[in-house]
């Protein structure tokens, strides 16, 4: 049996001395050091470790190795790695899916325990339920929470014109198209109204055009409203399109390896984002970082998300 | 002209729409018409070689015949009380049907639901589903009597065991990130029952439901074969022992009509509750 105890000695995390130098004066940085500013979110060395059954013994697979992360309130941070370095152990972490096999996950000054109902999941799967329509899934967190009937239809009503879905409010998920389901799974997740956004690759399944026009949607409904959002992706375009900071990881077990601000001003157009002047830099910063991950050992993904 | 032009093209449009529209209505209906006229040609087809062979080939002894047969339904009906016997089967089927299934579905849900209650008790029903269900129908008729109570104990018997391993199965397909988004979206224990869990195992539960009628009947009949003194299963053995066969033959026709029915039944309760489900259209098939 190979069950490595995690050691704080082992690799520390790295997204401190890792960050992103000159990557423009303009752009403030944000300290993933000892602010006194409480964070929203804040992995404080982190590890996650799974067991997998194998023949009669069981093995024991290191996700993350000592991950440490503050996200600021209102801060928009993707995590871009190699498949399977445990992205989206992380999102699972911070929504109270997973407890963390040692280390602390804090939100806005809270520790983790059990599930996390302070933010909202939208997952690569639209995950709404088939057998209800559009309205009925948009309005279900509300009628979990008994919001009456009245309410929680103008309130689900309004999200769903605030997605571009309206005249589908009575379609089932299968009547609709795939970039149609991701607005209703979006809209359902904004219905409670979480003080944070966990989206693990939401836009991946869909095509290129539709991923663009939901990116641009999501920006604009994001912009404002002081919403935190951590983002995981494997786009890097995308994570350089939407985040104020990119993190990079490495390949199993998951560190983090560095981390870039991205310097391009507010209210940004990710239609022509690759024409603004510091996109084809960070593009390339953020890129041979992940290069490096995944040229060792060709794109062989490990076990686990 | 340009705009002349646009006139010209949507009123062709127009034209060619109707067109198409009413060539794909007329050739839906020519092929259902066709698959119609198919069937009643293979079933009249059935009975015409059916009728012309016995008699000549076949000993009509042995297999009737359509024309004697439909006598002696004719018969069965007007004197010999075929309604009460068909009426004391289908509320056998009927309630060992109701009884059985919500049996099943109910214990798969407290089995599934109460910690690891399932996998404790899988090994002993597995065991108990091995049982041939008809070498047990003997001691139930010892134990209910001879009336219409052994027969539904036995017909819910038949039921049971399909409908739980089915209605297990659904509840197990239930996808768990659902479950997981759906409780951080702030569903309690109860609301991921009746809200996920529920409606996930529903095509299950309905498609057990629609194989078990049949079974059903045949828990029923089996009853009755054992000891009855009512019912088309009691109808059909007294006639084969009574060396009738065209009695037992519009018996057995009774039988099929009560399982059509019922499953005519099952079908309209079914639409309804199935109605998110991308449609599968078989092609050509009119439903």
């Amino acid at each position: 049996m190979d069950q490595r105890v995690p050691q704080r000695t082992l690799t520390a995390p790295e997204e401190d001395g890792g960050r992103a130098g000159g990557m423009g004066p303009g752009a403030a940085p944000r300290a993933p050091g000892e602010t006194a500013v409480q964070a929203a979110i804040e992995l404080r060395d982190v590890y996650r470790l799974f067991t997998l059954p194998r023949g009669r013994g069981i093995d024991v697979f290191v996700a993350l190795e000592g991950v440490s992360l503050r996200v600021a309130e209102g801060e928009f941070v993707s995590i871009v790695g190699p498949s399977g370095c445990g992205k989206s152990t992380i999102l699972n972490l911070i929504a109270g899916l997973l407890a963390p096999t040692a280390g602390q996950v804090v939100v806005f000054g809270r520790p983790v325990r059990g599930l996390n109902r302070a933010v909202g999941y939208v997952t690569q799967d639209d995950n709404l339920l088939p057998w209800r329509t559009t309205l009925a899934n948009v309005a279900m967190p509300l009628e979990f929470r008994g919001v009456p009937a009245d309410r929680r239809r103008a309130r689900a009503a309004a999200l769903i014109a605030q997605v571009g879905l309206q005249g589908f409010e009575h379609h089932y998920p299968h009547e609709l198209s795939g970039g149609m389901r991701k607005r209703a799974s979006i809209a359902r997740t904004l219905a409670y109204d979480p003080v944070a956004l966990l989206m693990d690759e939401p836009f991946g399944p869909l095509d290129a055009q539709t991923r663009v026009i939901l990116q641009d949607q999501l920006l604009r409904m994001w912009e404002g409203s002081g919403r935190t959002v951590v983002f995981v992706t494997h786009d890097l375009v995308e994570a350089v399109a939407l985040s104020d900071r990119v993190i990079v990881m490495t390949r199993a077990p998951g560190r983090f390896k560095r981390e870039v601000v991205v310097d391009i001003p507010r209210p940004r157009d990710v239609f022509h984002i690759h024409a603004h002047p510091r996109f084809p830099l960070l593009y390339e910063a953020i890129w041979q970082e992940l290069q490096e991950e995944l040229g060792r050992d060709g794109l062989g993904p490990g076990p686990g998300g | 002209m340009a705009v002349a032009e646009t006139a010209r093209r949507a009123e062709v449009v127009q034209e060619l729409k109707a067109a198409v529209a009413a060539r794909e209505r007329e050739r839906r209906r020519r092929e259902r018409g066709v698959i119609l006229a198919g069937r009643v040609l293979i079933v009249l087809g059935l009975l015409a070689s059916w009728e012309a062979l016995s008699g000549r080939v076949l000993d009509p002894f042995f297999v009737s015949s359509p024309s004697r047969i439909t006598r002696a339904f004719v018969d069965l009906l007007l004197h010999h009380e075929l309604l009460v016997h068909a009426q004391y089967t289908t509320i056998e089927t009927l309630a060992g049907f109701a009884i059985g299934s919500a049996g099943g579905i109910v214990l798969a849900f407290l089995l599934t639901s109460l910690g690891r209650l399932y996998e404790m008790t899988e090994p002993i029903l597995v065991a108990l589903y091995g049982i041939p269900r008809t070498a047990l129908a003997p001691l139930f008729i010892m134990w209910f009597g001879i009336g219409i109570t052994s027969k539904i104990v036995i017909a819910a018997l038949f039921v049971f065991f399909v409908v739980f391993m089915n209605t297990v199965a659904g509840i197990r397909s239930t996808s768990p990130q659902m479950v997981d988004l759906v409780r951080l979206m702030g569903a309690g224990g109860g609301d991921v029952l009746l809200k996920v869990v529920l409606p996930s195992a529903l095509p299950y539960i309905l498609t057990a439901l629609r194989i078990v009628v049949p079974t059903a009947m045949i828990g029923a009949i089996v009853g009755e074969f054992i000891s009855a003194q009512r019912g088309l299963g009691f109808l059909i053995s007294r006639s084969t022992f009574e060396f009738s066969t065209h009695a037992a033959f519009a018996g057995i026709f009774a039988l099929m009509v009560v399982v059509v029915l019922m499953n005519a039944a099952i079908g309209a309760v079914e639409r309804p509750l199935m109605r998110w489900r991308p449609q599968q259209r078989a092609s050509g098939n009119g439903g």
